[in-house]
């Protein structure tokens, strides 16, 4: 937390991870490659949010209730409304996070358990929601034909986002802000009282953390980044449907984060890309992939408890990040 | 007054097999406590055991259902021992972790059985008309057989000693261990215990619906309900809880709309939560 | 100046009266007592003034102001801090860094400030670090400054305790039981760190059994039973109290001879 200055190496390594991040569609163009590095960066989003929610000690079982909220209100704002999509994007996130702030008033308060179960009552509730209000949300078909970004001037000429390689580079910026964000947050004053609250939350609110505040405000950050994740699906895929945003999608992002490793910005970044790109690897079937998820996951709940991070951290004497 | 009736009884029948569901959930809850999201899957195990049974090895449908529960109560006993013991205390790994048993064993069903629905043929005679109102055997029979079994756990509660431990390492796992309790033992019958309810409410609702692996997901949903309208951790609770939500739900399908029918219970969950969270019988 | 003022405090547990109709003042610069035999109620009263539970009836005021209804943060931010009997500490985080989040509410940026890590929040990291490191010296911790909390022997457990309370800048101090399991050299230097952080200008209310330390540490003393006050006053007065010897009837209580 105290350095005086970053270390050079540190800034070498961070330089070259962005540069590469920033020239890798121009160089790989295969669009399904493409796809998945989108569609991973979505899902890096969605699971640095979400730890940070588990930071402070809280499992959150709606995650992927957010992504829909913030998919299904840009949606509408731009195909009932006519917004373009650089105010629907921003609102969505908005719109997430009061939902957020709205449900987590009277659940935060909840010791972890109840607080679980509400999420998940609250996440399908609002699934329900998406399936049974047919005439605002399309049904359980959903919604088709979602536009994508409106270009924007840029210079004389326009930046397009119809192509995979241009709304890279849009998820890309979103995401950077999100990492940077939650890193900052987690190794501030703040991000030590939020782990202090997940440790030990009575001695922590009596040291002078106001507890119900910050779990709230973890809720709210993490709801509001959700939500622009899941405009940024709905403009990419050009689809959405209730079916996305269920229970079960909920818990994949929770296991993104705990095989990750929870407490650190790193570790959902681990978790997201490896289990987004293990299907890759593997090229199974869809139920040997989820038997291989569910046993990585326990293996490291068990084993584990500090996530892949926790390991790369203990082999490289705590200088990775 | 027919009209009311007939809702009123599929509520019973309906709200008897939550009950079935729930008891073993918020049993362990109540001794363990911890929450078990693989619950809905045991119950699947438990209806795909009885289906290979009756239906590949002709064996008689009640039998089979009782081979059901014992093979659940041991796979439950091994689940307990490897999986859940190790972290006792972090409630929330556990819950992480049964959320990835329920992936795990989903989908081994899926390997093994494939996603297609299956059914076991009726053991029961056709269904009977008694005062206008019509009831099918096979729902009668689940509600009969889970009034006994609900009437033999809390008869095995009150009475037998394992039972009277189970009560008191509930109340106050401190006491009852310093009182020679053996607790570990305890824990183990009682997710044993927990699992073979769940696998004869899973045979029992074979004749009734359909099976698949997909069936354990939305009785678990339920049974939360359940437990947490009736209190978490309280046995007479979940019976309550069951009938007024299988009740509830009838009513609501019947009258307002079939829409409103599921979503009532997670509404349900939320406002318990909110207002009282120790639920309608529950401890706090 | 009554820095703490206990005003016709009740509260009640599922139908039985946990404490009822106390009051009580301490005097800012003393080092008050709280006795009373297990179960009188003593962490009860403990977590009513510091915010934990609110009481049913009655009113607390912290220098003069309604504290009643007040969350332990707020409490806190207002300069009551308290420890817990059993030893809670922030387990894997070393000594230094459960000292800093002792701090955390004497903090001056807020939330954009460290957000954006500006000279503020630096600032305020600074100074967590350089108070954490004096409150480790004055409890002679020194050496222990990153060993993680779980690892310190039983004893230095509760002294970080008492310095993770310390940390929130206080005026009054609530103390819980804090020689409880300690060992009669550990307990006198317990004793002695009580009158240390009392010659810091901070008053302190001790909730001990040890009677040799209470009645050798406090000014005065509140005898409490059955959540009801029985007696107030010097060590001399209680130990002669008729009522408070009754209430104590047992082997365990013996009262020292000052």
């Amino acid at each position: 937390m105290n350095r005086k200055g970053i270390p050079p190496i540190r800034i070498f390594s961070i330089t070259a991870v962005l540069v590469v991040l920033f020239i890798i569609p121009l160089i790989i163009r295969d669009q399904y490659y493409q796809h998945l590095m989108i569609l991973t960066g979505l899902a890096i989003i969605a699971t640095v949010s979400l730890n940070l929610v588990l930071a402070t000690g809280q499992l959150s079982i709606a995650q992927a209730a957010f992504v829909g909220i913030g998919a299904y209100c840009s949606t509408l704002l731009v195909l009932k409304i006519g917004l373009t999509f650089w105010l629907a994007f921003p609102i969505a996130g908005a719109a997430a996070g009061g939902v957020g702030v709205l449900i987590g008033l009277p659940t935060l308060k909840m010791r972890g358990v109840y607080f679980a179960i509400a999420t998940f009552a609250f996440g399908e509730l609002v699934r329900m929601v998406f399936t049974n209000w047919v005439s605002l949300f399309g049904g359980v078909g959903g919604i088709l034909n979602i536009p994508a970004p409106n270009p924007i001037p840029f210079f004389g000429g326009a930046l397009y986002f119809q192509t995979k390689g241009s709304f890279y580079y849009l998820v890309l910026l979103v995401m950077l802000i999100t990492i940077l964000v939650n890193y900052r947050l987690l190794h501030s004053r703040i991000g030590m009282a939020f782990q202090a609250i997940e440790e030990a939350e009575a001695l922590a609110e009596q040291s002078g953390i106001p507890v119900m505040k910050y779990k709230l405000l973890a809720f709210l950050i993490s709801s509001i980044f959700t939500g622009l994740a899941g405009s940024l699906y709905a403009h990419y895929s050009h689809y959405i449907a209730p079916g996305f945003f269920s229970f079960w999608e909920s818990v994949h992002f929770i296991i993104m984060a705990v095989i990750g490793g929870v407490g650190t910005v790193g570790g959902p970044v681990i978790g997201a890309v490896f289990l987004t790109l293990l299907p890759e690897v593997f090229r199974a079937t869809k139920e040997y992939e989820m038997v291989i998820y569910a046993i990585a996951l326990i293996t490291v709940v068990l084993f584990l408890p500090k996530g892949l991070m926790g390991l790369l951290k203990r082999v490289t004497n705590g200088r990775g990040e | 007054m027919e009209q009311l009736f007939q809702p009123l009884i599929n509520g019973l029948m309906a709200g008897f097999i939550y009950v079935l569901v729930a008891l073993g959930l918020t049993l362990v809850f109540s001794i363990m406590g911890i929450i078990n999201f693989a619950h809905g899957e045991i119950y699947m195990l438990g209806a795909f055991v009885t289906y290979i049974l009756t239906v590949s090895y002709r064996v008689n449908f009640f039998l089979s259902m009782v081979i059901a529960m014992g093979v659940m109560i041991l796979l439950g006993l091994l689940i307990e021992r490897i999986i859940f013991r190790p972290l006792r205390g972090h409630q929330l790994n556990i819950l992480v972790i049964s959320l990835g048993l329920a992936i795990l064993l989903q989908n081994l069903a899926l390997i093994a059985w494939g996603p297609d629905d299956v059914s076991i043929p009726s053991p029961y005679p056709e269904a009977i008309e008694v005062l206008g109102i019509n009831l099918s055997m096979e729902r009668l029979a689940a509600v009969v057989i889970a009034a006994i079994l609900i009437t033999g756990l809390h008869l095995f509660l009150q009475f037998s000693r394992s039972g009277r431990a189970m009560r008191a390492v509930s109340q106050d796992p401190e006491a009852a261990s310093l009182q020679g309790v053996p607790i570990e033992r305890i824990e183990s019958l009682s997710f044993g215990l927990g699992c073979a309810l769940a696998a004869a409410a899973g045979g029992l609702i074979g004749p009734i619906f359909v099976i698949s692996p997909f069936i354990g997901t939305v009785p678990v949903m339920k049974a939360f309900v359940v437990i947490i309208l009736g209190g978490l951790g309280s046995i007479p609770g979940a019976v309550l809880g069951g009938i007024i939500l299988g009740v509830t739900e009838s009513f609501s399908a019947t009258f307002v709309g079939a829409i409103f029918q599921d979503m009532i219970g997670f509404f349900i969950i939320l406002l318990v939560l909110i207002l009282k969270p120790s639920g309608l019988l529950g401890y706090e | 100046m009554n820095l703490l003022k206990v005003q016709g405090v009740g509260k009640i547990f599922g139908g039985l009266a946990a404490v009822r109709d106390l009051s009580f003042t301490i005097k800012k610069g003393v080092i008050a007592g709280l006795i009373g035999p297990n179960g009188a109620g003593k962490t009860t009263v403990l977590n009513l003034a510091s915010g934990v539970l609110t009481p049913n009836q009655g009113k607390i005021f912290l220098k003069e102001k309604d504290i009643t209804a007040l969350k332990p943060h707020s409490v806190t931010k207002l300069g009551l801090a308290r420890t817990f009997q059993a030893t809670t500490l922030f387990s894997a985080r070393t000594a230094v860094e459960n000292i800093c989040l002792g701090r955390h509410c004497r903090g001056k940026a807020g939330f954009w400030g460290t957000l954006f890590n500006t000279v503020l929040a630096r600032q305020d990291e600074k100074m967590d670090r350089q108070k954490a490191l004096e409150l480790l010296s004055f409890m002679k911790l020194d050496s222990f400054q990153d060993v993680p909390a779980q690892n310190l022997s039983h004893g230095n457990q509760r002294r970080l305790g008492v310095a993770i309370a310390l940390a929130a800048d206080p005026e009054l101090i609530l103390l819980d039981e804090p020689m409880t399991g300690m060992n009669p050299a550990e307990t006198a230097e317990m004793m002695d760190l009580i009158l240390r952080i009392r010659d810091m200008g901070i008053t302190v209310l001790l909730v001990e059994h040890d009677m040799k330390a209470v009645m050798g540490l406090c000014d005065r003393i509140v005898v409490i039973n059955y959540g009801q006050k029985i007696a107030e006053g010097t060590p001399a007065e209680i130990q002669k109290n008729g009522e408070v010897i009754e209430a104590y009837l047992g082997a365990e209580y013996t009262f020292a001879h000052r």
